[in-house]
């Protein structure tokens, strides 16, 4: 483990009342950063190995939130820090150690709040009360007039809910693919992990019929490039069966040999997204029972890379023994009958 | 060419060479992270340099590592092993990368992408079973990186080492760090224990320690490039001095 991996920790808490009670509240902080806020907030210079960002919040004696954040690269700036606490205003409650059910619901809802506090509310919630939590998530994800950071933070947290109600799987879906049609044309600098867990997410829950919906992350449209989480999602989605028809996915497979004929031509192939794209493009087409695999699957072994070879044959391998393995009489279907013959085709 | 640092002078590496970080106090020569070097440079001095890896959060391309901080997406180079990968090798390797960066939530909940043992675990849908991301150790990330090349660094299939509390606090200071913290702080990072972590029970623990995978490495020569899967036979060799 990176000993950065802790270094922009955030320490944050809405119970100080005084100074004493930070103080106290430094107690439980872990070293070395303990020693950094506590250097940072009485003007000391601290002197350790500690580099990072902190954010410090709390309360004064009148109730004033104090919101503020140090850097710490060397004793010289971190003496800034105080000057740098805000004041602000207090919410209603604040006195309890954690937050309650109740208290955290109230937060997350609040659009008055910060989309940070919402965000840390919420996630409170869910450790607290994960059906409760995941209930309010279906119902803000389908909005459309969220803030972005609180809609992130959504997307974000719906890949920790569970959402056992098929109605409510579905309600999930259509938000979570309408959310990342939308932020796929964003510039924002970021918004690709906000489409990603998006995509994830929606794969994860997705009825098998409806999978022809990824058709729409196929197309290079927008900033984010989301045809390789596209093809994963939709081997995903059918990892464990296949397909029970091939025939409502014609456009996807379609689509699928396009991408999969079009990056394996030499003058295109290139290792890295392209190389991944096209090997999960080729997978698609198996798990689809589409003949059009054999073609790809000479055009992959045309480029002369074994590795390309060797990584295709263990994934289907790996498909086919889950499917055999879960699904008993497997082998007439269509799907693992194609897989099967790429794998003889490959050896 | 198995390098360990600091370099007096600039020393070569090539791209996906695997860095590791000496624990600063304590053990000497003990490799408390492991990664993989972003870019190949010449390293000289106590360098810290770019790489791919699990901090957490995970970095494993250009997307991800410019949504986290410096220091997020480097490391100190104090060890560094190059066993001059092929095309088709660095080729692999680029291919899984590009693919693990699809699982990126960098500053969401570091410590959801991570897992301590086993090496590698897929979180699944609780509500259909199907893959969602994969978690990795810092070792693992490695492990899985090098095996997209069929290059097995560490047979983690065999019985490794037992790993007691002392050595696991001091190869992961951050657990009992998060262990201490405030819930928020707990909550913030996605820590929800040890058993969280695939750390079950009261230990000792078979992990896989960073430094093993020098151990591994080390065997690489002119005349046997690509040894057969290292099995590593003492918790000790977490420590590697070269």
């Amino acid at each position: 483990m990176s000993d950065a991996a802790v270094d922009s920790i955030e320490a944050r808490t809405p119970h100080l009342k005084s100074r004493e009670s930070l103080q106290e509240w430094l107690e439980r902080i872990p070293e070395p950063y303990a020693n950094a806020i506590q250097a940072a907030v009485s003007g000391l210079p601290f002197s350790g190995p500690l580099e990072g960002f902190f954010c410090v919040r709390g309360y004064d004696r009148a109730g004033r939130s104090l919101s503020g954040s140090l850097k710490y690269d060397d004793a010289q700036t971190i003496g800034e820090t105080e000057a740098d606490l805000v004041a602000g205003k207090a919410p209603a409650a604040a006195g309890e150690e954690l937050l309650s059910p109740e208290d955290c619901a109230r937060v997350a809802r609040d659009r008055h709040e910060s989309a940070e506090h919402r965000a840390d509310a919420l996630r409170e919630w869910m450790q607290i009360d994960q059906k409760a939590a995941s209930a309010f998530v279906v119902d803000e994800l389908s909005r459309v007039d969220l803030p972005s950071d609180w809609r992130n933070t959504l997307v974000f947290v719906a890949e920790d809910a569970c959402f056992p109600i098929s109605e409510v799987q579905q309600q999930v879906c259509d938000a979570l693919r309408r959310i990342a049609r939308e932020l796929r044309t964003s510039p924002q600098p970021g918004i690709d992990r906000v489409v990603w867990s998006a995509l994830r997410r929606l794969a994860s829950l997705i009825e098998p019929r409806w999978v022809d919906q990824l058709r729409d992350f196929l197309d290079p449209h927008g900033y984010v490039d989301t045809r390789l989480l596209a093809l994963q999602s939709v081997v995903h989605v059918f990892e464990r069966r296949p397909p029970e028809t091939a025939g409502p996915f014609r456009e996807l497979a379609d689509r699928t040999f396009d991408i999969a004929k079009k990056l394996l031509d030499p003058d295109v192939f290139a290792s890295g997204e392209t190389s991944a794209i096209a090997r999960h493009a080729v997978l698609v087409l198996c798990v689809l029972a589409d003949n059009r695999a054999s073609e790809c699957v000479q055009l992959a072994e045309a480029l002369g890379r074994r590795w390309l070879i060797r990584k295709l044959r263990e994934q289907l391998q790996e498909i086919q023994d889950t499917w055999a393995g879960e699904n008993g009489p497997v082998k007439d279907h269509p799907s693992y009958r194609l897989v099967q013959k790429v794998l003889n085709d490959l050896k | 060419m198995l390098t360990s640092g600091p370099f007096t002078q600039a020393t070569p590496f090539r791209e996906y060479s695997v860095v590791g970080e000496y624990a600063e106090t304590g053990l000497r020569s003990f490799v408390r992270h492991v990664a993989i070097l972003k870019n190949g440079q010449p390293l000289v001095g106590p360098a810290r340099v770019e790489v791919y890896h699990m901090g957490p959060p995970i970095v494993a391309g250009d997307k991800s590592a410019a949504a986290v901080s410096f220091d997020q997406r480097s490391c100190r180079a104090d060890v560094v092993a190059d066993i001059a990968l092929d095309a088709e090798e660095r080729e692999a390797i680029e291919d899984w990368l590009a693919e693990v960066e699809k699982q990126d939530r960098s500053g969401v909940e570091a410590f959801q992408q991570y897992v301590v043992m086993p090496h590698l675990e897929w979180v699944r849908s609780a509500e259909t079973g199907r893959r969602i991301r994969q978690r990795f150790s810092c070792a693992g990330f490695v492990i899985e990186c090098y095996g997209a090349a069929e290059i097995v660094l560490i047979d983690t299939k065999a019985e490794l080492p037992e790993v007691d509390e002392e050595l696991l606090a001091f190869a992961y200071p951050d657990l009992a760090k998060l262990e201490r913290a405030d819930e928020r702080i707990r909550t913030r990072y996605g820590f929800k224990g040890r058993e969280d972590l695939g750390l079950h029970g009261q230990g000792p623990w078979r992990v896989v320690l960073a430094g093993y995978l020098f151990h591994s490495l080390k065997r690489a020569t002119a005349d046997n490039p690509r040894p057969a899967p290292y099995v590593p036979q003492s918790a000790s060799e977490g420590r590697f001095s070269g």
